[in-house]
């Protein structure tokens, strides 16, 4: 995986169904180790861009490179397993499996990639976990929550990033995971954020539509600048 | 990585194990039903075909197997004809000839059959291959008016040893014709066989001739009668050699003096079952479709899950599964419920036949095995989760194509 930038997007299109472009990007790149904030409001496609990344979704036409690897050539199951090994998703909310326990939520990422199981250590995988949720300020009395749907949602955010935190991925994709939080909650959880991805060094890709947490990422783009299909169209779509 | 799904999908079951388990009791309670069906009919098959065991051949006057069969073995019906008392003999004394069992019929004790025959009866009579009638009270006859009574018979009709009987002339329920000058005593009560023998009310065959005879005399003076009986019903046959079967019953069937009929009974049994067996042909099915209701409640509960279960599914797919592990995820809970479920029905209904089996023993002498499951039995609990897991196609397939279509975006 040595080489290449963490995101480089090459004339990308996307159409749901033979329908207009949603989303129409020349460039778009973020390095390796960068923290970039991309402000995005609802309907700007956002989850589209965010789909295209994970590689759930494939591009009408262009290249999506992701760690130096052509997402758009993969077969689908070749998509999933390097998304499983390399990139980690932390959503709004509900981000947590209702059954599992905090530490099995956790270890859900390392159960779809050899490769996540054996960077967080293997058989002490719960270990890890114990340290990276404690590092996120998550002690050991959430831990013994018997549900994930008993902690508060800033508790549960933590627990989300520690998830895709472990194992140390690549690439880290954030899509609002701020928006639910207060403001001092949302400060304490970017804190805690960013010196985990810099302690790992993971790549982050920060989405939100509150542009006043820019200041705090190495770069901040406006996917509006970068997308050249109005938003209009896209909200219509 | 499918440990893991399955894992996944006993957590799954386990957070909604309430409407899980609803779902487990249905299957479970139609898996009883449908192994209940099975272990009864195989019992009722093995009890039909138990009938009467160890005798080579009927013989009766000619009209058809079945009806031989029913009137010789089941008390059913009545003959159109008998076989004569000198046709009997020169049968018994042939040299191929081990024992015979002279029947006859035609009187009942308050609905129930009274059958004339001879000592030969208890010594030879086999049911269920090689059981041998057995008294739970009392011995054969030894005197004229002497009767044995089946199980049956004893139990509803609440006689004793020593007891006083009436038998009528004929087969109602009530006799107008009662031979009450000739009164039976009960010397004898068999234990229960499961067979017609405990409906019967047994006689020796010359108390049937004496209260048949036309004068009706004293009791006293009838002992000192010739009472041999003109004719006979029927009779049942044992050779010394099974090689012989064969040809003794052509040599009946062709018998030149008179019009008789020898059947082989494990044939005519085999015969008739195939007519009455359908009835437990139709229970089977019915069990089937229960089962059927059991799976559909299942799907039905699955399918009512999967719109709620969107955000999982997209958050796996987050952590890199493939619509395929979402799939498998779906087919294995279908897969889970149908086991769980299945062993929970082989646990009931084995509970059930515990407590059941020696009540239908004493009160219908049907003996149903325990024992192991058949092969049959094994096919059939197979064919109850394989059929589950197809079912589960369906719920699997829709949340394949959701998974695939939501990707990562989250519906709440």
């Amino acid at each position: 995986m040595n080489g290449g930038e963490a995101i480089r997007l090459r004339g990308v299109e996307y159409a749901w169904h033979q329908g207009p472009p949603v989303l129409r990007i020349r460039q778009f790149d973020v390095a390796r180790g960068e923290r970039v904030f991309l402000y995005g409001p609802s309907g700007s496609g956002k989850s589209t861009l965010l789909g295209l990344i994970g590689g759930v979704l494939q591009p009408a036409q262009g290249s999506i490179e992701v760690l130096g690897q052509r997402l758009e050539t993969m077969r689908a199951w070749e998509r999933d397993r390097f998304r499983a090994r390399h990139v980690g998703f932390v959503f709004q909310m509900f981000n947590l499996i209702p059954y599992l326990s905090v530490i099995d939520n956790v270890l859900l990422s390392t159960r779809f990639s050899r490769t996540r199981r054996e960077r967080s250590g293997g058989a002490e995988a719960a270990a890890q976990a114990r340290r990276l949720l404690s590092a996120l300020g998550i002690g050991a009395g959430e831990l013994t929550a018997r549900k994930v749907t008993q902690l508060s949602i800033g508790q549960q955010q933590r627990v989300a990033a520690a998830r895709a935190l472990i194992g140390r991925p690549d690439l880290l994709v954030a899509d609002e995971p701020t928006s639910a939080l207060d403001q001092d909650a949302r400060a304490s959880f970017l804190d805690l954020l960013m010196r985990e991805c810099a302690a790992s060094g993971t790549t982050l890709l920060f989405v939100s539509h509150d542009a006043t947490l820019a200041a705090r990422f190495d770069r901040g783009v406006a996917l509006s600048d970068i997308n050249s299909v109005p938003t209009a169209t896209t909200v219509a779509a | 990585m499918s440990a893991a799904i399955a894992g996944l999908a006993a957590r799954s079951l386990w957070n909604r194990r309430g409407t899980a388990l609803l779902t487990v009791i249905a299957i479970a309670v139609s898996v009883t039903l449908l192994l209940g069906v099975q272990k009864m009919r195989s019992a009722a098959r093995d009890s039909f075909a138990n009938t009467l065991s160890g005798t080579d051949l009927i013989v009766g006057a000619r009209s058809g197997p079945v009806n031989l069969l029913l009137y010789s073995v089941f008390r059913i019906g009545d003959a159109t004809a008998n076989v004569s008392w000198p046709t009997y003999q020169r049968v018994a004394r042939h040299r191929d000839v081990a024992w015979t069992i002279p029947l006859s019929l035609g009187d009942a004790h308050r609905g129930f059959r009274v059958l004339g025959t001879t000592r030969a009866y208890f010594e030879h009579y086999r049911y269920a291959r090689t059981h041998a009638l057995e008294f739970a009270q009392g011995a054969a006859f030894a005197e004229l008016h002497d009767a044995v009574l089946g199980a049956e018979v004893a139990r509803t009709l609440e006689y004793r040893l020593g007891d006083a009987l009436v038998i009528g002339h004929g087969l109602g329920e009530v006799s107008f014709s009662e031979h009450d000058d000739q009164p039976f005593r009960v010397a004898g009560i068999l234990a229960p066989t499961g067979t017609p023998v405990d409906r019967t009310v047994h006689v020796s065959l010359e108390a049937v001739t004496a209260i048949h005879d036309a004068g009706r005399p004293a009791a006293d003076e009838v002992r000192a009668r010739d009472l041999t009986p003109p004719a006979i019903t029927a009779f049942l046959v044992g050779m010394k050699s099974k090689d012989t079967v064969l040809k003794m019953q052509r040599a009946l069937n062709e018998y030149p003096g008179e019009a008789l009929l020898a059947i082989i009974p494990g044939t005519a049994l085999q015969q008739l079952w195939s007519v009455v067996g359908i009835a437990d042909r139709a229970l089977m099915v019915v069990a089937a479709f229960v089962v059927l209701a059991g799976l559909l409640g299942m799907l039905t509960a699955i399918l009512t899950s999967l719109n709620e279960r969107r955000r999982e599914m997209a958050i796996l797919r987050s952590v890199g599964a493939h619509p395929l592990h979402v799939f498998a995820l779906l087919l294995s809970e279908a897969g889970l419920l149908a086991l769980v479920g299945v062993l929970a029905g082989i646990g009931i209904a084995y509970a059930l036949l515990a407590i059941a089996q020696p009540l239908l023993i004493e009160h219908y002498g049907l003996f149903v095995t325990i024992g192991g499951l058949s092969g049959y039995d094994l096919g059939l609990l197979a064919a109850v989760v394989v059929a589950a897991v197809l079912m589960g196609l369906i719920p699997a397939w829709r949340a394949y194509r959701n998974s695939l279509a939501d990707g990562l975006s989250i519906r709440v």
